[in-house]
């Protein structure tokens, strides 16, 4: 899994199914740029991923749930229609900002003040 | 209330809230699993790309039954019957990595025995899809995954599955029929193609002979067909007219045209393009080199003719075509018989050089059967008699008025029906007074 660290956010770029093993390897990175490097801004690029199961879910949710007790921020960019529905269905969208590409979810993020 | 019971009692609010967290949850995934099925459904009614739809089945099922790994199966259909075998699945789409004896198990193996089909696998569900009322295929998933690890599918996942293998029955319908509609449409554009190289066969410009008017038409009862002329105007000035007609129609009778067509041209080729005289040894020539290239149920009428412009002399061959027909300009009529059965029927035969002399005013027809045979819709047919009773009424003008004329009762007598055969007319007359 490709990460990209930058000067404010952190990009992690999935690949594949994000399941029991997919999820845990992007909490995995996340919470090692979270607690070992101190990135409060997280983007989740799912370009690589077509397909996501309720433990990869709960296991999103998790961390989003950790970014916010942090007064963190996690973003989501380049998801497929069916994995967009299915996280707004799942509520993660509340929590979470989705964009449509990775420059879009930069501009969004520095437009909320996010990454400056 | 003591710091114990205080303690039970945020426990028990803790576990309430997890309770509570976890059935929103599963709720929220339940509206997941219907608006997975939705559009799913919706996908196999937008798209004709059966691998488009079968990915989105498979991905969704895989992804709601939290399946760690899944395959989409097609049971190939039998050549013979068209029903499907039992004996070969093959994965329209999977993920996962199948065992190497996959490929080697039945149907009825796969449905029984899942687990088999995937590498490591502990846990399977398979569903048949069937399509009027024959196996078709298999939807299968493999490994429930929780955060523990993997587990058995539970009974309400079979239910969901076979709503999904419900839906795949559908989509492989569709799936065979787009593929059904693809092999025809690759058909029709081979057709197309065949038909422009068969009208390439044909003369782009008829030779211009002074002191004569030449005219043909063809028409295919199908895109290609088995009839054929030519002419050619030879290197010391005579004229060789050649008309044919190939038992049967379509591609069958088309690809023996342009056998015929090359033997010709190679034979033409052969003589320097100026053939001494119309020899009836080269037609048995012909005849004997169709015999050994086509089956034992194909053969071809042929009629050629050479003509003497100067002198109006004609030497003709017919081998088993109609009669060519002689309108003299006297009123009477002078038939071309044949001499020998048609080219490629038998592997030696012999014909007869006939001769006669095309005199000022004389027009001269041949034409293949899908012209006299050419029937209304009470099967009264054109016939010879028609025929020659187009040829009487042709008012002096340019020939190809007649061919009109002919063509335009053929249309008469058909109607709307399908034309029933090939038709092809080519006419010759030596002008009444020269120039």
């Amino acid at each position: 899994m490709k990460v990209d660290r930058r000067e404010k956010y952190a990009v992690i770029y999935t690949e594949g199914y994000i399941n029991n093993q997919g999820g845990e390897e992007i909490a995995q990175v996340a919470y090692e740029l979270i607690d070992s490097q101190s990135y409060r801004v997280l983007l989740l690029n799912l370009a690589g991923t077509k397909i996501v199961n309720s433990i990869g879910i709960s296991i999103l949710i998790e961390l989003i749930e950790r970014m916010l007790e942090i007064d963190g921020r996690l973003a989501f960019c380049c998801l497929t229609p069916t994995i967009d529905k299915t996280f707004h269905i799942m509520g993660l969208a509340q929590y979470a900002d989705i964009f449509t590409d990775e420059a879009a979810a930069i501009e969004g993020l520095q437009q909320s003040g996010r990454i400056g | 209330m003591t710091s114990t019971e205080r303690q039970e009692l945020l426990a028990r609010i803790q576990r309430l809230e997890e309770q509570i967290r976890d059935e929103r949850f599963q709720a929220r995934y339940r509206g997941v699993e219907l608006e997975a099925l939705y559009d799913v459904g919706l996908a196999i009614t937008s798209t004709l790309n059966p691998a488009e739809v079968a990915e989105q089945i498979l991905m969704r099922a895989i992804s709601l039954l939290d399946a760690r790994q899944g395959a989409l199966f097609d049971i190939p259909l039998s050549e013979d019957d068209g029903k499907a075998t039992q004996l070969a699945l093959e994965p329209i789409q999977m993920m996962g990595e199948l065992t190497p004896a996959a490929s080697s198990l039945s149907f009825q193996q796969a449905l029984e025995n899942p687990t088999e089909l995937f590498s490591g696998a502990k846990y399977a569900l398979a569903q048949a899809i069937t399509l009027d009322e024959e196996p078709s295929g298999l939807l299968v998933v493999a490994d429930k995954e929780s955060r523990h690890g993997v587990g058995p599918f539970p009974d309400s996942d079979s239910r969901t599955l076979a709503l999904f293998a419900q839906q795949s029955a559908v989509a492989l319908r569709n799936a065979r029929h787009h593929r059904d509609a693809l092999e025809q449409e690759r058909i029709q554009r081979d057709l197309v193609l065949a038909a422009q190289i068969q009208q390439q066969l044909l003369p782009d410009a008829l030779p211009e002979v002074d002191g004569y008017g030449i005219a043909a038409w063809s028409r295919p009862a199908r895109e290609v067909g088995g009839d054929y002329y030519a002419a050619h105007r030879l290197e010391d000035g005579r004229l060789l007219l050649v008309i044919a007609d190939v038992a049967g129609k379509g591609v069958p009778a088309a690809l023996l045209v342009s056998n015929l067509d090359s033997a010709l041209h190679l034979m033409l080729a052969d003589s320097g393009n100026s053939l001494s005289t119309l020899d009836a040894a080269q037609v048995e020539r012909l005849s004997r080199h169709i015999f050994e290239r086509s089956l034992s149920n194909q053969f071809i009428t042929f009629l050629a003719l050479c003509l003497n412009p100067a002198s109006g002399a004609v030497e003709f061959v017919n081998a088993g075509h109609n009669p060519g027909l002689v309108h003299r300009a006297s009123g009477n009529f002078l038939e071309m018989q044949a001499s020998g059965p048609p080219v490629g029927m038998f592997p030696a035969v012999a014909y007869r050089l006939g001769q006669l002399t095309l005199e000022p005013g004389d027009l001269l027809c041949l034409y293949t059967d899908g012209i006299s045979e050419c029937a209304d819709e009470e099967e009264v047919e054109l016939g010879d008699d028609g025929l020659k009773e187009l040829l009487i009424a042709s008012a002096p003008g340019p020939l190809h008025h007649l061919t009109d004329r002919i063509a335009e009762r053929c249309l008469e007598l058909s109607g709307d029906r399908p034309q029933a055969d090939d038709q092809t007319l080519v006419l010759l007359q030596r002008r009444a007074w020269p120039g």
